[in-house]
């Protein structure tokens, strides 16, 4: 059973406090340029914390990295309030095709955002001194599908997008590599929909009493369709876990009026991690260096000045 | 001295177990019968979590437990020391506090400062953008009611002020109210103008509005929102704070008012003024009576226990000790005829 258990988290909350301490002190006396860097911070405390099979794994991204996207992305989008500003004073006429013109380029960028970002983080975290990494071509798929939802979502009134983070989740992980093992996703997305169709009806019908219970079944679900070397994923949570999990959140977070938030998030981490399990064994003697363990370098900070995060 | 370690070579997933030692700047570890040598200056040192450190080296690294490390640690330049950065705790948690200081004693005096200085060409920039929001949808066409107001502001003003430097407006606003907007503006309502009885009400809100364009009350606001939400978005690390501060903003910021100090300095300026000009002073405290006695509700009492504004009732209690019926009456400048004009129903058309 103890084997079962490959998965375990070693942050502390106090470790965890310093860091957040030192991002805000920082981020305040910079006026936000280290923010990025902040953002770097955390994700390495996560990420040098969590172990699998009494190895760690390690966050190599940099926030200098993070900072080029801002830096970038800010660029952008301030040369296209210029050109908006130059067109609307010159020929007003021709305003509204110009904002058209960015809406359609925003079709094409968010995509681009999504996939990178993903990318970012995977080509970043390191296990074993072997890095995860993503092949490009899965950026054509995750544009055609979310081109899909622009016109399905407003058509069955937003009940498309639960299909449509599923298969963004299904493309992301069926192009997702640790070293050169291919990583798998082979969850059903009409078996997934329906599932979650009803979970949200019931979860409404009984005041979000059954909300709990629907994210334990796509926890199991998502863990259990994850594959690597043949060993799946599992996790080991209930409904009734998860609502006490919840319970005890707002409980602690209200009574510290937030100041427990550090060791929140290490209850928070420790619970999921420490029911995660990686069923077999992997023979790390068979994996080497990814082919695709570079990229998405701009993605991470451009995709928080457009705001774009689904969460995955 | 030498130490039990993992060595990872960057090119397999595979871990050895080795012995890493430290000679003269070199770290030199032995793993599968083999020997390598790194070079400290070409070394770097990451801590991964708190029980482990990784020694990297190009794509290699050699993992080492704390306590081990330890062991080697005296040997060792001080880049390669194994802080423990708890420590820092109360330095960063004194910096944070400073900072939240000097932000909520900076902020007003920097934009205290800054409102004095900013052109007035550009204040006024700002003040027709706010009227604007306002008056959008529609103004009144009647213009016997901003000519009430200009002859009561007159009798407010210095000697070497015109009133044809201040820009009146009368929004169609159903709520009792007056606005002082940058670019010496002054907005009443509509609600107002129905609410008030007698021209001496009406002077002492307008003398009010006037004080808080005169201490620049509006523009200290807006710059104060803007620093404020600026630090908030920085703290919290979020971009939507970076925004401008817009119109629409600075509308909502100039309808929310001011907070105690300034309400209550306006109140007693209007009041002085009133008083040196020989004007019965007791139209404001009448006035304010009157709305305290119409938002007299449990919710309203509530909300004015978290509110930055003074509540109406404290303002009825220290203008009722300041105030008095002796002097004019602003009845000698608006007559019978006029009032009933200014009261009358404002024919509204759409705003150019």
């Amino acid at each position: 059973m103890e084997e079962r258990r490959s998965f375990h988290f070693k942050g502390e909350g106090t470790d965890l406090f310093v860091v957040i301490l030192k991002n805000i002190f920082f981020t305040l006396i910079t006026l936000g340029i280290y923010f990025p860097f902040a953002k770097t911070n955390l994700r390495k405390f996560f990420w040098n914390n969590l172990e699998l099979k009494g190895e760690k794994f390690q966050y190599i991204g940099t926030g200098m990295e993070i900072l080029k996207g801002y830096l970038i992305a800010g660029a952008v989008l301030f040369g296209y309030q210029v050109i908006v500003g130059i067109v609307t004073s010159i020929l007003p006429e021709a305003t509204i095709f110009v904002v058209l013109a960015g809406a359609l380029a925003l079709l094409f960028i968010v995509p681009t955002l999504i996939f990178g970002s993903h990318r970012y983080l995977l080509t970043r975290t390191q296990y074993r001194g072997i890095k995860f990494g993503v092949n490009p071509e899965g950026k054509k798929q995750i544009t055609i599908e979310f081109l899909k939802a622009v016109i399905l979502s407003p058509l069955t009134l937003g009940l498309y997008n639960i299909a449509f983070f599923f298969i963004i989740r299904k493309v992301l992980l069926n192009h997702s590599y640790y070293g050169n093992e291919k990583i798998t996703y082979t969850g059903d997305t009409s078996e997934f929909f329906w599932k979650n169709f009803i979970g949200a009806i019931l979860s409404y019908i009984t005041l979000g009493i059954y909300f709990p219970w629907l994210m334990a079944w796509n926890l199991n679900y998502h863990s259990q369709h994850t594959v690597i070397q043949g060993n799946k994923l599992s996790i080991d949570v209930t409904g009734q876990d998860l609502l006490i999990l919840y319970l005890k959140n707002i409980l602690f977070l209200t009574l510290s009026l937030g100041l427990a938030t550090p060791w929140i998030a290490i209850l928070n981490m420790t619970f999921y991690v420490d029911r995660l399990s990686l069923e077999g064994e992997i023979d790390f003697d068979k994996i080497s260096k990814s082919p695709y363990e570079k990229g998405g370098e701009l993605s991470d900070g451009f995709s928080d000045v457009l705001e774009v995060d689904i969460g995955l | 001295m030498k130490i039990s370690c993992r060595y990872s070579d960057g090119q397999t997933a595979k871990i050895y177990e080795g012995e890493l030692s430290y000679i003269s700047g070199h770290f030199v570890l032995i793993y599968n019968n083999k020997e390598i040598m790194w070079t400290s200056s070409n070394v770097s040192f990451e801590k991964l979590g708190a029980d482990e450190i990784c020694l990297h080296h190009q794509e290699e690294c050699i993992y080492v437990y704390k306590n081990e490390w330890e062991n080697l640690q005296s040997f060792l330049p001080p880049k390669f020391f194994n802080n423990n950065e708890r420590k820092y705790i109360p330095y960063f948690v004194v910096g944070i506090i400073s900072l939240a200081l000097i932000f909520h004693f900076g902020i007003p005096a920097l934009s205290n400062s800054i409102a004095q200085i900013i052109p007035s060409s550009f204040e006024k920039k700002l003040g027709s953008s706010v009227a604007e929001k306002f008056t959008i949808d529609s103004m009144c066409s009647n213009d016997q009611r901003v000519e009430v107001v200009k002859d009561i502001l007159r009798e407010f003003l210095h000697s070497n002020e015109n009133v044809s430097d201040y820009h009146l407006f009368i929004s169609d606003l159903k709520d009792v109210n007056a606005f002082a907007a940058p670019g010496n503006t002054i907005i009443i309502t509509k609600g107002l103008i129905d609410f008030v009885d007698d021209p001496d009400e009406l002077a002492g809100v307008v003398g009010h509005e006037l004080q808080h364009l005169r201490g620049k009350h509006h523009l200290r606001k807006i710059i104060k929102y803007g620093f404020t939400s600026l630090f908030w978005s920085t703290a919290i690390g979020s971009l939507t704070g970076y925004i401008v501060v817009d119109p629409e903003l600075m509308k909502t910021l100039v309808v929310r008012g001011y907070d105690t100090q300034e309400e209550k300095e306006s109140d007693l300026m209007a009041l002085n003024f009133l008083r040196e000009k020989n004007y019965r002073t007791d139209g404001l405290q009448k006035f304010m009576k009157k709305l305290a006695k119409e938002n007299d509700s449990k919710a309203n009492k509530i909300l004015e226990v978290v509110s930055s504004h003074p509540s109406n009732e404290q303002r009825v209690e220290y203008l009722a000790k300041l105030s008095t019926n002796k002097g004019k009456s602003f009845n000698s400048i608006i007559n019978k005829e006029r009032w009933i004009k200014f009261k009358s129903k404002c024919e509204t058309k759409k705003a150019p």
